[in-house]
């Protein structure tokens, strides 16, 4: 299967070597009520950016995940993108 | 003592007395069983990300307490009995709180309320430049492509 697809390098010469976030500015919190900093790190459609992308580490990349899935139990983010409201 | 964190939903279209009804019934359920509230925040009515029994907004009050906790079960059953929360979560902020420091606590988190408004401008307005950066990452939409073919 792994033959049939051609090679694309598209994600492996990004290395995005973007620094995170939380440890360039130890002054921001992560915290599941502050939902306008969450958005940043979710897709259109609600779903977690990965790492590789973001450029977080893994320990906020952590603790983003945990905070992400805290807000979307109280409803202030969305599961998935597909509600009719 | 324990410090809790509780967000709790109630439905939107409540008269404010029966908001602060609620409000003060669930703060003695704290406060008769050996706990102390720390702060209680009105967030009022918010639009929800996806609807909850039917609803499309609520009205949120977050409550910040230390006690023991055989306590925060005891709110959790009162939130439950209730047909006007619609949703509840409890998160523990702290395993160990000295009694002390709560009087600290509590006068800290009434002056960050009088500074929330003032830090709130500054945030948006540093939120709205990292928007400009994070600009470049339209390949999100590529991988979410790549992933879903068979969603939507």
């Amino acid at each position: 299967m792994a033959m049939m697809r051609p090679q694309r390098r598209k994600r492996r010469v990004f290395a995005r070597r973007k620094v995170c976030k939380f440890c360039a500015d130890t002054s921001l919190a992560i915290d599941y009520k502050d939902v306008r900093t969450l958005k940043h790190f979710t897709t259109e459609r609600g779903k977690i950016i990965p790492r590789r992308i973001s450029g977080n580490c893994a320990k906020h990349q952590r603790s983003l995940t945990k905070a992400i899935k805290q807000a979307r139990a109280i409803a202030l983010l969305p599961y998935s993108s597909s509600y009719t409201m | 003592m324990r410090r809790y964190e509780c967000i709790y939903i109630l439905k939107p279209d409540l008269p404010t007395e029966t908001i602060e009804e609620l409000g003060s019934r669930f703060r003695e359920v704290v406060e008769q069983n050996g706990g102390r509230i720390i702060n209680e925040d009105h967030w009022g009515i918010k639009s929800l990300a996806y609807e909850v029994k039917k609803l499309t907004r609520g009205y949120y009050i977050l409550l910040d307490y230390a006690a023991e906790g055989a306590v925060a079960t005891e709110l959790e059953r009162n939130f439950k009995m209730l047909e006007d929360v619609i949703r509840f979560q409890t998160i523990l902020q702290d395993e160990a709180v000295s009694e002390d420091s709560l009087d600290d606590l509590i006068r800290s988190a009434k002056e960050k309320v009088k500074a929330v408004p003032a830090a709130e401008e500054e945030s948006s307005r540093r939120s709205d430049r990292d928007r400009d950066e994070d600009s470049d990452e339209d390949e999100d939409s590529d991988e979410d492509d790549d992933d879903d073919e068979k969603d939507d």
